[in-house]
C-alpha cells in the first residue's frame, strides 16, 4: 500500500488535525463527504450502533438543564494513535500497521480476517465493521471514486486519512520528484467542513496550537487529533 | 442390535432409549446448524453484534467453554507427569469433554470471524505482539494434541480393537502419552494465559487493564490458574452428572474427591491472586489511567456485587467447602462446590468480555447493553448438542471409564457410609 | 506385484506427502485470499480519465460554486471551491440515482389536457424557485396570457454580514444553511453572535451569547455596532429596527424583487391549469393554501423528479433533470455547467411552458458582483432523497430523520415512543426523540412536504399515541 521511494528522501510527516470544537455545528458534511470518498454504502438496515462512519460527529452537552444548558458537537475519527497504537498491537494478522514516514494508522481490508479485536482495543470507537456487504441504490455504484476499493462484508475499517487521495497528491509529485504539495491532500472531510473546524496539516512543519487538548491523554496512546474550544466545561469533559 | 459395539462387561441402556435419548439433541444441532449457516450465508448481521459490542455471546461462550475444558490438560499434567493414578479413572472423559469443547470452541470462531477463508492469514503473517496471534498457534496446536489424545480411546473399542494393525498402533501412541501430555500442558499452559492477556493488554480498556509480569498482564496468570482451579471440578460436575443419567457408579469416591481437593487448593490460590490483583488495581493501575476504579460499577446493573459474587460467592465458598474434608465428603456439598467454581470462571469470563466492552471509555458516551439475538444462541447450542452426542457415542462404544467394571462387580455399599468412612481417614 | 490393500493405502500415503511439494496446495490456499477479495456482487468502481469541472450547486438558493472530480463522464466527488459544502452538496452527483426519481411521465397526455384546458379559468406558475432566468420567462409568459405568476414568499431584506460588528439574531438559524455556510464561517470571527431563542438549537449553542428570551431593542443597544437584527424570514418589524439602528443600505437592504403575485391576491377557484416548477428545492407552500384557488376540474402538471412533493398532489408529474444534469442559474448571474446527460424521457419546463429556450435565454447572463450581500434561505432542507444522509440521520443521531420528532424532557414522553404529530387536518405517526435543549412545548420535526400539508399554518401538537 505504500508507493516506496516516491518522496525521494522528503522529511518524515506527522500528519494529524485541529479540530476547533467552538466552530463545528454538527451539519455532518463531513460524515458525507467521507463516505462519498471512500465508497461507503448507504446502510440501510443499519442503526446507529452498526452503521459505517469513519468520521462520526456527537453531541455533548455540559449535563445542565435548561436554561445552563450547553451543548457542542465533536467529529469522532480515528485518532492516528502514535505511541502503543492499540489496534496495531492487537491485530493477529498485522492488517494495520503505522506507517513510519507519515504517520498515519493503516487499516488494510484485504487483509482483514474480522476478529474485531481491534475494535475492542480502541477507547475512541473510530472502527467500524462490515455487518453486511455493501449495496447502493440501482445505478449508483457507476458515481464510485475509483481511488478506493468498496469492502465487503466481514472487514473492519476506519479512518485512514483519505489514504487514496495520498496517493493521487504523490502520483503528481513523483511526476516531478519533489516532496507532495500539501494542498493536493487534504482529506474529504476537512474538504468539506463549511466552517473550517476541521484543520488538516502536517504536525512536524506546524505543531498544534499551544490550548488544545486531546481526548484520554492519560491513556498513553498519543493521538494524533487536537481539538480546541474555548470553553471551559468542553476542555473538562475532554 | 449395537451390542456388539459396546465393550464387553459393560451394561449399556437398549439401542431405542439411547435413540430417544440423542434425537432431541440431534434436532438442537440441527436448528442450531440452521442459526451457524445463516450466520454464515447472510453475515454477521444475524447477530446482534454491534459495533460497540464487537465481542458478544460468542466470545463469552467460547472463553468459558475452554476454560471449563482445561480439565483434559490438568488431568493429563497431573496423571502423567505428576503420577496421581487415581485420576486414570477420569482421564479418557476429562480428554473427551476437552476435545469437544476445543472442537466446537473452533467452530464457533471460524462462523465469528467476517471472513472465515481467511483464517489462515494468522498463520503466514503473525504478529508477534498480539495475544490473539499466541491465542490461535496454541489453539490450534493443542485441538490437534486433543484429537491424538482422543485416538487411542477410540481405538480400545471392542470391533476396532480386532483389527491388529490398529491395535499395534494404539500401543504404540500410548507409550507416547507422556510427551503429548507435556506437550499439551505446556501449550494449554500459553493459550489459557493468553486468553487472559487479550484483555489484559487494552491500553484503551482500563476496566481490564492490567500490569503484570514482564510483557504479560495479571490476567494472563489469573485466567490460567482460574482454568486449572477448574478444569477438575467441572470433571467432577460431568462425571456426577453421567452417573446421575446412566445410573451407574463409574470412578471411586476417592477419585472425586481427589480431584475436588485439587480444584479447592487451587481456587484457594486464584481467590488470593485475583485478591491482590483487583486491590492493586483499585489503587493503581486505574487511576494512573485517569479512571477511579469506582466509576465502573456505577452502571446498571454490573454493580460492585458482581465482584463479590466473583470473588466470594463463586471463590472463596467453593474453595473453603472443597478444602474441608467433612464438607467435601457429603457428595451434595461436593458437587455444588464444584458447581459453584465453574459458574465463578462463567462470570469471569463474562466481566471481561461483555462488561469490559458495555462500559464507555469516552467521557460522552453512553452506557449500552446488549442482548444476543436468536441466531447466536442456536450456534451456541449447536455446540452443547455436538458435544452432548459425541460424549453420549463416545461413552456407549467406548470404555471412558476403566472403574466402571470393577465397581459393578462389587457389592454396592450405601454411598453415604462410604463418603463418611472415607472422610474419617 | 499383487496390489493390496496395503498398496493402496501407502500409495494415497505417499501422494499426499509428495503433492506437499507441489506448488498445487500452496497456490490454492493463495488463491482463497483472492476469492475472498472478490466476491460476486461487490461493484468495482469505473476507472477513465479524471477531469475537473467547476459548476454551481443548485440544491439552495446559495449557489455554492462546486468543482465536481469527473471519472469520464461520471462525476464522483464534489468539492466546494470558496470553502466546505453542506452535506446535500457534497453528495449532490447522487441524486441523479434516487431511487424514488421520476423518469418517465405522461408527457403527451399532459400537453393534451393543456390543449383542452378551460379558457376562462386563469393559468398559473408556482414557480419555486424564482429570481433565475427561467422565472424571468415565466413571468413574461404569464404576463402575455394574462395568467398568474406565484412563487413562494421570498425573505424581505438581504444581508450584509461582513459590514457588521453585531448580530442580534432572533432565532434566525444563522450557523445552519440560513446563508451560505462556507460564506457566513468566512467572516464568523468579524462579528459578535448572540441569539434569542427559547430552544438551545445549533446556532444558539455556536453563538458568543444564548438568551431564551430578551427584549431585542435592548440587547441591540447594549452592542458594538453597526448591529444586524435578523429573523427567520427578515419580517417588517426586524426590518425597521435594522433601518433604526442605522443599517439600511449597510447590513441590510431590499431583498431581490421577484415580480410575482401573492396567493392571497388570487381569487379563490379561478385557476384552471397550474404548473409547478419544482425542479430546484424551494419553500413549499403546504397544498390546503393552494387548493382553494384552483377551479373544480383544474389540472395540475409538476415538473418535478420526486414524487414526494407536489406530485401526490398533481395530476401530472413530469420527470426533470436534477441537479448535475440540469442548466440553469443562480442569483446574480451565476449559469451552471451541466455535468451529465440527462435520461430520455425528461421534459424542460421552460419549454413546455412557455415555449422557448432556456439555453439561448442563459447566453445572455452575465455574473454580476453582488458585494458582500447575501439572501437568505427561508425553505426546508430536506436531504432525504440524498441517499448517503442515512449516515446522519439513521447511523448516527446527529440530524432528526422523517418520522421523527424531537421534544423536551417536560413533555413527559420517552425516547423512542411512539407519537403523533396531530393538527386539525389529521395526524401522521412519529417516533419520539428526547433533546434537552427544547423548552416546553416546543417540538422539532423535519419538515417534508407530508408534514407541511399537515400543519399548513399551525403549529401541530405531539401526542402520545
Amino acid at each position: 500500500m505504500r508507493l516506496r521511494g516516491a518522496q525521494g528522501g522528503a522529511r518524515m510527516k506527522r500528519y494529524g488535525m485541529t479540530i476547533d470544537i467552538d466552530r463545528c455545528n454538527g451539519c455532518g458534511a463531513c460524515m458525507v463527504a467521507c463516505a462519498v470518498e471512500n465508497n461507503i454504502p448507504p446502510e440501510i438496515e443499519a442503526d446507529e450502533r452498526k452503521g459505517i462512519t469513519p468520521i462520526r460527529v456527537y453531541q455533548i452537552d455540559n449535563g445542565e438543564e435548561q436554561p445552563n444548558r450547553r451543548t457542542a458537537f465533536i467529529p469522532m475519527l480515528c485518532q492516528q494513535c502514535g505511541e502503543d497504537t492499540p489496534c496495531v498491537h492487537v491485530c493477529p494478522q498485522q492488517a494495520v500497521d503505522i506507517d513510519p514516514e507519515t504517520g498515519i494508522v493503516g487499516q488494510m481490508a484485504e487483509r482483514c480476517l474480522g476478529c474485531r479485536y481491534c475494535m475492542a482495543a480502541c477507547p475512541y470507537h473510530a472502527r467500524y465493521f462490515n455487518w453486511w456487504d455493501p449495496k447502493w441504490p440501482a445505478g449508483m455504484e457507476a458515481s464510485l471514486n475509483p481511488n478506493v476499493a468498496p469492502r465487503q462484508r466481514g472487514v473492519v475499517e476506519k479512518c485512514n486519512f483519505c489514504h487514496g487521495r495520498r496517493h493521487a497528491a504523490m502520483e503528481k509529485a513523483a511526476a516531478g520528484r519533489k516532496d507532495i504539495d500539501p494542498a493536493d491532500y487534504v482529506p474529504a472531510c476537512a474538504e468539506a467542513c463549511p466552517s473550517g473546524a476541521i484543520r488538516f496539516s502536517d504536525l512536524n512543519a506546524q505543531a498544534a496550537p499551544a490550548d488544545s487538548f486531546r481526548l484520554l491523554e492519560k491513556l498513553g496512546t498519543e493521538p494524533k487529533i487536537y481539538y480546541r474550544s474555548k470553553k471551559d466545561w468542553v476542555k473538562r469533559n475532554g | 442390535m449395537d451390542k456388539f459395539l459396546i465393550a464387553r462387561g459393560l451394561k449399556r441402556c437398549s439401542t431405542a432409549r439411547f435413540a430417544a435419548w440423542i434425537l432431541p439433541w440431534i434436532a438442537l444441532l440441527g436448528f442450531g446448524l440452521v442459526a451457524a449457516g445463516l450466520c454464515l450465508i447472510k453475515g454477521l448481521n444475524q447477530t446482534n453484534m454491534d459495533n460497540r459490542f464487537a465481542f458478544g455471546l460468542w466470545i463469552f461462550l467460547d472463553l468459558t467453554v475452554i476454560a471449563l475444558g482445561a480439565g483434559a490438560f490438568f488431568t493429563g499434567f497431573l496423571l502423567y507427569i505428576l503420577k496421581l493414578h487415581e485420576l486414570r479413572a477420569v482421564i479418557n472423559s476429562a480428554v473427551i469433554i476437552g476435545f469437544t469443547a476445543y472442537s466446537g470452541a473452533v467452530a464457533v470462531l471460524a462462523i465469528d470471524v467476517g471472513q472465515p477463508l481467511r483464517a489462515w492469514f494468522t498463520f503466514w503473517y503473525p504478529n508477534v505482539h498480539s495475544m490473539l496471534t499466541e491465542v490461535t498457534f496454541c489453539i490450534t496446536c493443542y485441538l490437534t494434541v486433543l484429537a491424538i489424545e482422543y485416538v487411542p480411546i477410540v481405538l480400545k473399542n471392542r470391533k476396532l480393537k480386532e483389527v491388529p494393525s490398529l491395535l499395534v498402533f494404539e500401543f504404540q501412541l500410548h507409550k507416547v502419552m507422556y510427551v503429548l501430555a507435556g506437550v499439551g500442558t505446556f501449550l494449554s499452559f500459553f493459550h489459557q494465559g493468553s486468553l487472559g492477556g487479550l484483555y489484559g493488554v487494552l491500553r484503551g480498556r482500563p476496566f481490564a487493564f492490567r500490569e503484570g509480569l514482564f510483557i504479560w498482564p495479571s490476567t494472563f496468570f489469573l485466567f490460567i490458574l482460574s482454568a486449572a482451579a477448574v478444569g477438575p471440578s467441572f470433571v467432577l460436575l460431568t462425571t456426577w452428572l453421567v452417573e446421575k443419567i446412566s445410573k451407574k457408579r463409574l470412578v471411586r469416591t476417592e477419585v472425586l474427591q481427589l480431584l475436588g481437593r485439587i480444584s479447592g487448593l487451587l481456587l484457594a490460590v486464584y481467590v488470593l491472586a485475583k485478591t491482590l490483583d483487583t486491590l492493586i488495581w483499585i489503587n493503581r493501575t486505574s487511576p494512573s489511567a485517569g479512571f477511579p476504579a469506582a466509576q465502573f460499577y456505577g452502571w446498571k446493573p454490573f454493580g460492585v456485587w458482581i465482584l463479590f459474587a466473583e470473588i466470594v460467592l463463586f471463590g472463596l465458598l467453593p474453595a473453603i467447602a472443597l478444602l474441608t474434608p467433612k464438607l467435601r465428603a457429603r457428595r451434595g456439598l461436593l458437587v455444588a462446590a464444584a458447581a459453584l467454581a465453574c459458574c465463578g470462571v462463567t462470570l469471569n469470563r463474562f466481566v471481561q468480555t461483555v462488561q469490559t466492552l458495555a462500559l464507555p471509555t469516552l467521557p460522552f458516551d453512553k452506557f449500552l447493553s446488549y442482548t444476543p439475538s436468536w441466531q447466536e444462541v442456536g450456534t451456541f447450542l449447536a455446540v452443547v448438542a455436538y458435544g452432548v452426542l459425541v460424549y453420549s457415542f463416545s461413552f456407549r462404544y467406548l470404555n471412558l471409564f476403566p472403574e466402571e467394571r470393577e465397581l459393578k462387580l462389587e457389592p454396592a455399599a450405601p454411598q453415604e457410609e462410604e463418603e463418611m468412612a472415607y472422610a474419617g481417614r | 506385484m499383487t496390489t493390496t490393500r496395503r498398496t493402496a493405502v501407502k500409495f494415497i500415503a505417499g501422494s499426499a506427502v509428495g503433492v506437499l511439494f507441489t506448488p498445487a496446495p500452496w497456490r490454492l490456499v493463495r488463491d482463497t485470499a483472492l476469492w475472498s477479495e472478490n466476491w460476486p456482487g461487490i461493484p468495482r468502481p469505473k476507472r477513465g480519465p479524471i477531469s475537473a469541472k467547476t459548476t454551481f450547486c443548485t440544491l439552495c438558493p446559495a449557489g455554492c460554486a462546486v468543482r465536481a472530480r469527473c471519472v469520464g463522464e461520471q462525476p464522483v466527488a464534489m468539492a466546494g471551491v470558496n470553502g466546505g459544502l453542506c452535506p446535500l452538496g457534497v453528495t449532490g452527483h447522487h441524486l441523479p440515482y434516487y431511487p424514488g426519481r421520476v423518469k418517465q411521465g405522461p408527457v403527451e397526455e399532459a400537453r393534451a389536457a393543456v390543449a383542452k384546458a378551460d379558457p376562462s379559468k386563469k393559468v398559473a406558475v408556482l414557480d419555486l424557485r424564482p429570481g433565475r432566468t427561467a422565472s424571468a420567462i415565466y413571468r413574461k409568459a404569464m404576463e402575455e396570457r394574462g395568467g398568474v405568476y406565484l412563487a413562494p414568499p421570498q425573505p424581505g431584506a438581504s444581508v450584509n454580514l461582513a459590514a457588521a460588528k453585531s448580530v442580534v439574531s432572533v432565532g434566525a438559524p444563522l450557523l445552519e444553511g440560513w446563508l451560505p455556510p462556507a460564506e457566513v464561517f468566512a467572516v464568523r470571527d468579524r462579528f459578535r453572535l448572540v441569539q434569542i431563542e427559547a430552544e438551545l438549537s445549533r446556532t444558539a449553542a455556536l453563538a458568543d451569547e444564548w438568551l431564551p428570551q430578551a427584549d431585542v431593542a435592548a440587547v441591540a443597544r447594549r452592542l458594538e455596532g453597526p448591529v444586524l437584527v435578523i429573523d427567520r424570514t427578515m419580517s417588517a418589524a426586524t426590518i425597521e429596527m435594522n433601518k433604526a439602528l442605522g443599517g439600511w443600505g449597510k447590513t441590510v437592504q431590499a431583498g431581490p424583487a421577484t415580480g410575482a403575485a401573492s396567493l392571497a391576491s388570487v381569487a379563490d377557484g379561478s385557476i384552471g391549469l397550474l404548473y409547478i416548477d419544482e425542479t430546484n428545492p424551494g419553500q413549499y407552500i403546504p397544498w390546503p393554501e393552494i387548493e382553494p384557488k384552483l377551479a373544480a376540474d383544474a389540472v395540475t402538471i409538476v415538473f418535478a423528479w420526486s414524487r414526494e412533493g407536489y406530485g401526490r398532489h398533481a395530476k401530472f408529474v413530469l420527470p426533470t433533470a436534477v441537479f448535475p444534469e440540469a442548466l440553469d442559474d443562480l442569483p446574480n448571474g451565476r449559469v451552471t455547467t451541466p455535468l451529465m446527460k440527462a435520461p430520455v424521457g425528461v421534459v424542460d419546463p421552460v419549454e413546455f411552458i412557455a415555449k422557448a429556450s432556456l439555453a439561448d435565454a442563459l447566453q445572455e447572463v452575465k455574473p454580476k458582483d453582488e458585494a458582500g450581500w447575501l439572501t437568505p434561505y427561508t425553505g426546508a432542507f430536506d436531504a432525504t432523497a440524498a441517499a448517503l444522509s442515512t449516515k446522519l440521520y439513521q447511523e448516527s443521531k446527529l440530524l432528526l430523520g422523517p418520522g421523527q420528532v424531537a421534544v423536551g424532557p417536560a413533555a413527559g414522553l420517552a425516547e423512542n415512543d411512539a407519537a403523533f404529530l396531530s393538527t386539525s387536518r389529521g395526524k401522521l405517526p412519529v417516533r419520539v426523540v428526547v433533546d434537552a435543549g427544547l423548552p416546553a412545548g416546543k417540538a422539532r420535526f423535519l419538515a417534508t412536504p407530508e408534514v407541511l400539508d399537515l400543519c399548513g399554518s399551525e403549529e401541530p401538537r405531539v401526542v402520545r399515541a
